[in-house]
């Protein structure tokens, strides 16, 4: 059967670009103790957070880069700006924001989604948030939902030094430390004991600036019986040098409470893309990650979930749509301790045109943890046979009561399938995207609406006839 | 000296300990270990058995259907290690044996020869022995071979074990291979294969790695002819504070190859076991399939298990599937037992028989089988 040729993705949607030239502020390139201090300066830093942040640089200097997984010569960090600031304050009403700024996320839908479909907004552009606001009922039960810098010095500060990179330590691997250094913006949340928060809340990263890093920091906390579904959404203009993105999520789910956090990653393909998500749950406590990946030129990106109380419960949805030029390199890891405790982890990856979409995992069942049941199930289609796809499980199990399974498949489009939809009628074409979109089903059912919709809109774009 | 063996064809976080296994000491190893004389039964006509030097050896390995050199993939930190002819253990594991500079005993099947009983390779270490032994089977053009090699000791003795096979099937050739491991509970053991395929040929490879303290097993089976087929069934048991270290890598380069592999063990007491199983689709491979399936039943609360089941995949039409469980009896069998009177212990008992015994009937000689069933009786 002849193959209909496929397109690279039209990126027109997310490849626009701000001047600089006009009231920015753009710290010199490179990684140094004067540079560290200097970011310390512009967010009248505590004490503690200027001596936490040269520690950082210091483990940062002493570590090395992975010796697995994909390369990442093409970053040099001496060619990266850390510190990119807009000429705006941080803002609680779109009209406040700078025409140009909210002109971006205007293209990127966000305040009509705020005004739809969500409970409260957070939007960083570059280094810094230029807009935050939460539902005036929603905060009225108690719900904080704030900048992390706001957070860091205001009145939730013991709070945020009691958990801040307590679950990612910045000793947990080089770009841990790196965004220990260098960290700017994110997201502060907390939601009280009992308090389901009905509509999901959403922060949007946009890497407008050249050859420059974002290192936002997030940190949720949801407390006893509490419910929250947190989105996350990233996007950036592709230039034609490296930008790196390494920032930080550390999530704490208390016991019988329930957090939900998804993701749709759609950075440049310039992009490097080393981030770190990290969840701790306690007793009864669920935890549910959603995770497209579509974007950036090379991705590290493993949530982690630690299954520490009784009971616990985790579960991760994915998908990688790795496409030309793109080594993504996703999965996700859980580390059972707790008795009775659960997990599941369902994937899917896509490679096209000589992109390379590697499944990472692992699962680690620990003495504790008798009675604990994990199960993994990984699925890849290879579109052709430029590119790549490789799955890498790891499972250590330290107690025999436990049960731990796990699938894998790799395979291609069923000619079959194709034959069948062109016999009613549909071009092979639109056969092929419709299969695709059959196969990232199992993702895209798990997110709101016109996330969904954006997610296919991705896919079939990709699969597009030329 | 350490050996690194085992190395994964695509490391992962170190921190998990499962990128390679270590043999410790080597130096000690080489400075202990010698040759051991083997025994074989069963040489029919068309069948011959020599002993030949390191030079000779090597130019029948380069004759082999030929190994792509192995290669940095683009935007992957180091995948695959190089190694003209690859075998599971890798190419320390290689270099270590060579520098004994021992003999090779070549098995040799001429073309189109086909004989019908099997031929059985016979190594006894008797106690406290440190001893390597290295062959190369070579199973010429449409031919076909079954070889059972078992390996033994006194049964509390401790020493060194080493084996390297390497096995070249030329085209259309077939070879049935059986291993079995029946060492003293004191032994450290390696096991090595690497084995070149030729078009259309096919290796059947079962093992059973049943005595020793510490195991270090590794298979890499270059399918580089198109159609070539690898089938392997391998079964463990490990004891007390023993540990075993597995490899198995099936490399599919021809077009419509197939693989097929499966590994089923049992870990008592406070024993360890590492399993690294990789399905290797290489451009070119189209129509190629691959299985892999593992099965561990873990009999103490003590045991440790790591598996690493891994599929590369560079070509688009082929298929790749691989299926694990581990763990204690599912409740649902213990029940089932349990209502036809048959108590925990005694369903744990059959069950291993049938993860053992999965693999020792396809062992095609009832002496063998004979043995294996009086070794488990004595050692479990």
């Amino acid at each position: 059967m002849a193959k209909a040729k496929i397109q690279e993705v039209d990126r027109s949607l997310y490849d626009f670009k701000d001047d600089e030239s006009h009231g920015f502020y753009r710290m010199e390139e490179g990684l140094t103790a004067d540079i560290v201090g200097q970011i310390s300066d512009e967010k009248h830093d505590p004490d503690w957070m200027r001596e936490w942040r040269l520690y950082c640089l210091d483990l940062y200097n002493q570590m090395s880069v992975p010796d697995w997984g994909p390369s990442i010569e093409g970053l040099d960090m001496d060619r990266i700006s850390s510190y990119v600031r807009s000429k705006s304050d941080m803002k609680g009403d779109w009209k406040e924001v700078p025409d140009e700024i909210k002109n971006t996320f205007e293209k990127l839908g966000i305040p009509q989604a705020e005004r739809e479909s969500l409970a409260g907004v957070g939007a960083q552009y570059d280094s810094e948030l230029v807009y935050h606001n939460l539902q005036e009922d929603v905060a009225k039960q108690g719900v904080v939902y704030t900048g992390f810098e706001e957070a860091v010095t205001g009145e939730y500060s013991d709070m945020v030094k009691e958990y801040f990179m307590k679950l990612v330590p910045p000793t947990d691997h080089k770009f841990a430390a790196l965004h220990g250094a260098v960290w700017s913006g994110g997201s502060f949340v907390y939601v009280p004991k009992g308090v389901h928060v009905e509509i999901p809340l959403q922060s949007y990263f946009r890497l407008n600036a050249k050859g420059a890093g974002q290192f936002e920091h997030t940190l949720i906390i949801v407390d006893e019986g509490a419910d929250l579904h947190f989105i996350e959404g990233c996007s950036a203009p592709k230039w034609n040098v490296a930008n790196l993105h390494a920032g930080c999520v550390e999530l704490y789910v208390k016991k019988n409470a329930r957090l939900r956090y998804s993701t749709i990653e759609n950075w440049s393909k310039n992009m490097y893309n080393l981030n770190t998500k990290r969840a701790l749950v306690e007793e009864g406590g669920r935890m549910e990650w959603v995770s497209g990946s579509f974007g950036s030129h090379v991705s590290y990106l493993y949530p982690t979930t630690i299954l520490k109380g009784d009971h616990s419960h985790c579960e991760f949805t994915g998908i990688t749509f790795a496409g030309k030029g793109q080594n993504l390199d996703t999965g996700a890891k859980m580390i059972h301790i707790g008795k009775d405790t659960s997990s599941f982890i369902d994937t899917k990856s896509i490679s096209k045109s000589g992109g390379i979409s590697t499944y990472r995992s692992a699962v680690v069942i620990e003495k504790s943890a008798e009675n604990a049941k994990a199960s993994v199930s990984c699925a890849s289609l290879m579109l052709d046979s430029k590119s790549r796809s490789d799955t890498i499980p790891a499972m250590t199990v330290k107690t025999n009561k436990a049960d731990v399974g796990h699938e894998a498949k790799i395979g291609r489009i069923s000619d079959e399938a194709v034959f069948y939809l062109m016999s009613r009628g549909i071009s092979e074409s639109e056969a092929r995207a419709m299969i695709v979109s059959g196969f990232a089903n199992p993702v895209s059912k798990e997110l709101p609406l016109e996330y969904a919709a954006e997610m296919n809109n991705l896919i079939r774009l990709e699969m597009e006839n030329g | 000296m350490n050996i690194t063996v085992n190395r994964l064809p695509d490391l992962t976080w170190n921190r998990l300990g499962m990128n390679y296994g270590v043999i410790r000491d080597a130096d000690n190893l080489l400075r202990q270990a010698a040759g051991i004389d083997t025994t074989q039964e069963g040489l029919e006509a068309g069948v011959s058995y020599r002993r030949i030097g390191r030079e000779e050896a090597q130019r029948i390995l380069d004759a082999a259907p030929a190994q792509v050199p192995e290669k940095i993939v683009a935007g992957k930190l180091p995948i695959y290690h190089a190694q003209r002819f690859a075998t599971g253990l890798g190419g320390d594991y290689d270099a270590f044996v060579a520098g004994l500079g021992l003999d090779t005993e070549l098995l040799e099947v001429a073309a189109g020869e086909r004989p019908e009983a099997p031929v059985l390779w016979h190594v006894d270490f008797y106690d406290s022995s440190c001893a390597v032994t290295q062959q190369i089977i070579h199973v010429g053009k449409n031919a076909s071979l079954t070889l059972i090699m078992d390996y033994s000791s006194a049964p509390e003795a401790c020493g060194f074990a080493g084996i390297s096979t390497k096995v070249i099937l030329e085209d259309g050739a077939r070879l049935h291979l059986s291993k079995v491991q029946m060492l003293g509970r004191g032994y450290l053991h390696t096991d090595d294969l690497g084995a070149s395929l030729g078009a259309g040929a096919d290796l059947i490879f079962n093992q059973l790695e049943l005595g020793g303290e510490d195991v270090y097993v590794g298979a890499q089976v270059e399918q580089i002819g198109d159609k070539s087929r690898f089938t392997s069934r391998l079964a463990y048991l490990t004891r007390k504070k023993g540990s075993i270290d597995i490899t198995y890598n099936a490399v599919q380069r021809g077009r419509k190859t197939e693989s097929d592999m499966s590994f089923d063990g049992v870990l008592y007491d406070s024993a360890k076991k590492i399993w690294r199983g990789t399905i290797d689709f290489r451009n070119g491979s189209a129509g190629s399939v691959g299985h892999e399936n593992e099965n561990v039943l873990m009999l103490s609360e003590d045991a440790e298990n790591k598996s690493m089941p891994l599929i590369l995949c560079e070509e688009e039409d082929v298929e790749g599937q691989h299926g694990s469980s581990i763990g204690r009896l599912a409740d649902d069998i213990l029940f089932y037992f349990g209502t036809r009177g048959i108590d925990e212990r005694a369903a744990e008992e059959m069950m291993v028989d049938a993860r053992i015994g999965t693999v020792t009937r396809e062992i095609p000689d009832a002496g063998v089988r004979e043995r294996i069933g009086s070794f488990l009786q004595r050692t479990v």
